[in-house]
């Protein structure tokens, strides 16, 4: 068991995490004992081929699942415990999300899918602040929108507003890019990277891209609910996919729950993270 | 194909139950009905088999001027070759006391004497302990009777003649009609047919039976019998007891009638429930379906599979609705007797009719409600099947036109039907049906125009939960607004069952508020005396009694009032008469006048009310004929016409014009004005200590007889709504079907809900609001539906009358709060199946 250390400090600590999914001779470790911390002001990567855990481990770090042994903390409070009203409140007042899919409600529109975790809060929305956001993101026309009017990449950046306009300790990404086009991916976990390098957000993200994770300042790798390696800042995405490969020799685990190496290929995704994305936006 | 379908069946069992459970209560409700009414029957079939025991000819008067046999018919039949016995039977009212001195009364009905009968095999009784009366001052009474009273063989009893003068009679036996109950609980007393003559005033017989002797036929008999007596009505033995069957089932015909009627509301508003249901499942499998045409279904085959569903879902429905029907025909049976109603008792009669068209109607309704949607499964296009879940749109702006102007010219036609049924001055019926077919016709426009109106009608209700809940509140609004077509028909249902309650709120109100607000106005009296009534009419109130009531100081007016029923021109009225000294306080108030004067009102002159049929189209100064049952006519100059619904009969004539067509007349009704100053309990002592030697006068004031009236009305609604309760139940169960396919539907956006923040119980309360508002909106829709037809209908019934509008706004209201109520509570499982499921189970499903 390896414990990652960070100079900074920690917005998620995960300490010695065990998730069991059944009982008897149809139990899984999903989680298999994992301790780790997000620092605060990061972009942190999951990585791991499916069945690794990665999504089990988000999950549970942003209290929407529970654990089966082990603690997890967001900032100083120890949510592992908490009753299910108390992680719900957690949840809408000090994380913020973004799916793969189905990311908005469908009968509301953008500024009410932006607006849903503070009202459902009661909190007061930070006009500035929701303007700044709003525009950074290029959405001011498609605010009055239903998601069914809107793109995937639209979606996308709408829910990427929903989740920062909180100022939340902590923004999970669920392989946010999962469904869109390269172009659409790229603009979003563009706004990702600087909403940590401009604005100081946390920002964890699940993916099995090796270009997503390129955006990162750090990368977990893990094997079958087990913590395989770290990445440090800022990785490019071949290192991220060498990794990985390492990573599979040493799991001895079947080539094809490997990262798919065709998209690294992919000449617009292996540029610098920290390049300005492909579309033209304007700055924050 | 056909595998497909019963896997699918399989698949899908859990969502099609609740489906099933709309058509089980719809089939049941059919079937409990018609089970019922064959259990009646042949209950009442069998009920007369004692009376017609042993009898092979029945001899009965068969003009309406004589109603007795007179006793030489005996002769006469005797002598008739082939008769083996005869006897007479004489039936007539006979009030009996109770040990107490009280009249022995069921539902204010006073009992009635029978003779002993002479030939025992002709007896319509059986004899249980003692003997039949050998004397005049011996009788016999009926073992219910006995019962109740504690009379037993050896004690007096006092019955009172038609003079109401009391008689003392010793009791030798007690009689058994056996299951029958021809004669309901009334108390039977049994004389010989001396005392018959003499204490209960019969002059002939109200029947003569005959036995065949061996080896005559029945039919050959009854005619012998019929050729020797061609005035009467001759009928042979197993005639006689299904002319008593039918009498006594038509009787109660009109109930089932009303019944099938409620039957298929409930079915109707279980159509609703079906094509919605099979709407939103078809709008789930969309990806299922498309699967199915990429492999090569054709679009007959995808059609005729949806279609088998719903033949497999109504047959299995209508089965256990006949199920059902068996119970509740076997309930609404006991139920009416348990209510008193003249119902023997009998097993239930399960015969095919109603298993036939249960299962056709079952099948058809669901069928009929299930083809628009299986005409929509063949338009899913193979490539859905490749698409990602679609997001349903709010608002989506499909084609309004063609909705709306269908919808105005359905409510063109609608509201033409209204307006000329509301302004048609002839046959109130006539107007009334055409207001009804109006209201059903704009009910229809209503319904073609909701899936527009549902969604805003929801928004603008959303609102003030909104404030108070908050987001959960208000994402409650958006969902139930999110799907307007299928609002609609889930509130439509339930529009159809409170519409239809509160119209008829609305109307019995309105009949009760005019009924009690005419009373108060126009009987300016404090107590007012009634005749009792029996099967045969009014017992009377002897004339002595109005003559002791004017002796007395303390009540200043004493107003008798005659009504006797016979014809005019030919169709029957009930004819009145008002004692002169005191008819001031009844004419002219009592009856508003619509056209002549009171002042014409003299000997040879009528006074006729607008809402008698008989008076129909008659204007002042005709010449009118007037007949009493006996046969005496007297021709009358019309001098009035007053309008509304007449207390003192519908036909008014002078005092000395009624003796004249009627001496036998006698006071029916003694309407008593208390002096000034005297307390009620004053003036109620000196009222009773007249009427307390009449045990028959039953002794109400005003406010009792209001109140009765009241009660009346009260029953009716109450018998209405829980009538439509069950097409209300049934909607009720389209809400959680909806809510619960909906909350299917929304399996992942829940989970999204819930990971932003929504709590537990705020995914709860999201539902039971969506519930709530569905509910509200149903029910708002079908208030204000019911109360502007419920009020045209009450307008059109009584015309001339000035019926005014009452609104019951505390029942209303009840019913907003039930349909609110009972919607959450249909909530309430597909809201704990929502919350429970885990956020991250929910989020990987597709």
């Amino acid at each position: 068991m390896t414990t990652v250390a960070t100079t900074t400090r920690a917005a998620v600590s995960v300490n010695d995490l065990v998730k069991v999914y059944g009982t008897g001779e149809a139990a899984v470790r999903a989680l298999d004992g994992i301790s780790v911390e997000f620092g605060a002001g990061q972009f942190t990567a999951i990585m791991g081929a499916s069945g690794s855990g990665k999504s089990t481990l988000m999950h549970c770090a942003a209290g929407l699942d529970t654990a089966s042994s082990g603690s997890v903390s967001i900032g100083s409070t120890v949510i592992t415990g908490l009753s299910d009203k108390a992680l719900t409140r957690l949840r809408r007042q000090r994380i913020g999300f973004v799916f793969q899919s189905f990311n908005l409600l469908p009968t509301l529109s953008a500024e009410q899918n932006i607006r849903l975790p503070l009202e459902l809060a009661g909190r007061a929305v930070d006009r500035q602040w929701y303007d700044n956001i709003v525009d950074v993101l290029g959405i001011r026309d498609r605010l009055r929108h239903y998601p069914a009017q809107l793109s995937g990449g639209q979606q996308q950046r709408v829910a990427c507003a929903r989740a920062l306009l909180p100022r939340p300790d902590v923004v999970f990404a669920d392989e946010p890019t999962g469904n869109l086009d390269s172009r659409s991916g790229a603009e979003v976990l563009g706004f990702l990277r600087r909403s940590v390098s401009d604005l100081g957000q946390t920002v964890v993200m699940v993916t099995h891209d090796p270009n997503a994770a390129s955006y990162a300042d750090r990368v977990i790798l893990l094997a079958d609910g087990r913590l395989a390696g770290t990445l440090d800042a800022p990785p490019g995405p071949d290192a991220v996919l060498g990794a990985l490969r390492r990573l599979d020799g040493v799991a001895a685990a079947d080539p094809h729950r490997a990262a798919d190496p065709h998209r690294a290929a992919d000449p617009h995704r292996a540029a610098d993270p920290h390049r300005a994305p492909a579309a033209p936006r304007r700055e924050v | 194909m056909f595998k497909t379908t019963v896997a699918g069946l399989r698949a899908h069992v859990l969502r099609l139950l609740a489906t099933a459970l709309a058509i089980v209560l719809g089939v049941g409700f059919v079937a409990g009905t018609l089970i019922f009414g064959d259990t009646m029957k042949a209950a009442v079939y069998d009920e007369f088999a004692r009376a017609a025991q042993h009898v092979d000819v029945s001899v009965t008067p068969r003009s309406a001027h004589r109603t007795e046999l007179p006793r030489s018919t005996m002769d006469t039949v005797r002598a008739v070759p082939g008769v083996g016995g005869v006897d007479g039977r004489m039936q007539e009212n006979l009030p009996l006391l109770d040990r107490r001195g009280r009249l022995v009364a069921v539902g204010g009905h006073p009992g009635i004497a029978m003779s002993a009968g002479t030939v025992p095999a002709l007896r319509p009784y059986d004899l249980k302990s003692g003997r039949v009366p050998a004397t005049a001052t011996e009788a016999a009474l009926d073992a219910g009777t006995a019962a109740r009273t504690g009379y037993a063989v050896g004690d007096t009893m006092t019955v009172l003649d038609t003079g109401q003068a009391p008689h003392r009679v010793t009791l030798v036996g007690i009689v058994d009609f056996g299951d029958s109950k021809q004669y309901a609980d009334q108390a039977v007393v049994i004389l010989t047919p001396a005392a018959m003559t003499t204490l209960a005033g019969a002059t002939g017989y109200s029947q003569v039976v005959v036995s065949a002797a061996a080896g005559v036929d029945q039919s050959t008999l009854a005619r012998r019998v019929g050729a020797a007596l061609p005035d009467d009505r001759v009928v042979a033995g197993a005639q006689y007891r299904d002319d008593l069957a039918n009498d006594a089932i038509n009787q109660l015909a009109s109930l089932i009638e009303v019944l099938l009627i409620f039957a298929v509301i409930a079915c109707v508003v279980c159509s609703f429930v079906i094509y919605n249901t099979f709407t939103i499942l078809i709008a789930q499998r969309v990806r299922e379906l498309a699967l199915l045409r990429c492999v090569g279904a054709s679009r007959g085959q995808l059609f005729g599979s949806v279609l088998l569903e719903s033949v497999a879902v109504g047959l299995a429905g209508a089965v256990l609705g006949i199920a059902l029907g068996i119970g509740l025909g076997y309930l609404l049976f006991r139920g009416l007797a348990a209510l008193g109603q003249p119902l023997p008792s009998h097993a239930v009669v399960l015969t095919g009719t109603p298993v036939i068209v249960s299962l056709l109607v079952g099948v058809l309704v669901t069928v009929a409600s299930a083809l628009i949607p299986a005409a929509r499964a063949t338009g899913v296009p193979p490539l859905a099947a490749l698409r990602a879940t679609p997001l349903a749109a709010p608002g989506r702006h499909r084609r309004r036109a063609p909705q709306v102007i269908l919808a105005v010219l359905v409510g063109a036609a609608g509201t033409a039907l209204t307006v000329a049924g509301s302004t048609y001055h002839g046959d109130s019926q006539v107007a009334t049906i055409t207001v009804v077919v109006g209201g059903l016709v704009n009910f229809l426009a209503v319904l073609i125009l909701s899936p527009l109106f549902v969604g805003p009608l929801t928004a603008a209700l959303g609102w003030l939960p909104g404030r108070i809940f908050g987001t959960p509140a208000r994402l409650a609004s958006a969902n139930a607004r999110r799907n307007p077509g299928r609002a609609a028909a889930t509130t439509a249902a339930l529009m159809v069952g409170v519409g239809l309650m509160s119209a008829a709120s609305v109307a019995l109100a309105s009949v009760k508020a005019t009924t009690t607000d005419q009373l108060t106005a126009h009987y300016p009296v404090d107590y007012i005396l009634q005749a009792a009534q029996t099967a045969h009419g009014s017992l009377g109130i002897p004339p002595e009694v109005a003559r002791r009531l004017r002796s007395r100081p303390q009540l200043s007016n004493v107003v008798e009032v005659r009504i006797d029923s016979g014809t005019l021109d030919g169709t029957g009225v009930e004819i009145g008469a008002v004692d002169p000294a005191d008819q001031s306080l009844v004419i002219g108030r009592t009856m508003t006048l619509v056209a002549g004067s009171a002042a014409n009102f003299r000997h040879g002159t009528v006074v006729l009310s607008t809402s008698a049929s008989a008076a129909r189209g008659k204007r002042v100064g005709d010449t009118v004929t007037l007949s009493t049952g006996d046969g005496r006519a007297g021709r009358f100059t019309v001098a009035a016409l007053a309008s509304g619904e007449s207390q003192v009969g519908a036909a008014l004539i002078g005092w000395d014009d009624l003796a004249a067509l009627d001496p036998t007349a006698t006071d029916n009704v003694v309407l008593i004005k208390a002096a000034d100053g005297v307390s009620p309990t004053a003036s109620r002592a000196a009222v009773d200590s007249v009427t307390d030697a009449y045990p028959t006068v039953q002794v109400s004031s005003l406010a009792e007889w209001r109140s009765e009236l009241t009660q009346e009305i009260d029953s009716l609604i109450a018998a209405v709504a829980g009538l439509l309760a069950i097409a209300v139940i049934i909607a009720l169960i389209g809400v959680m079907n909806t809510l619960s396919l909906s909350v299917f539907e929304r399996t992942r956006e829940s989970a999204l809900t819930r990971a932003l923040g929504l709590t537990r119980g705020q995914l709860r309360a999201t539902l039971l609001v969506e519930a709530l508002l569905m509910g509200v909106v149903g029910a708002i829709v079908g208030l204000g539906f019911g109360l502007l037809y419920g009020w045209a209908t009450t307008r059109v019934m009584f015309t001339g009358f000035a019926p005014e509008l009452t609104v019951p706004v505390g029942q209303l209201l009840g019913y907003l709060a039930v349909a609110g109520a009972a919607a959450v509570a249909a909530a309430v499982l597909p809201a704990r199946r929502a919350a429970r499921a885990s956020i991250v189970g929910a989020m990987a499903e597709t």
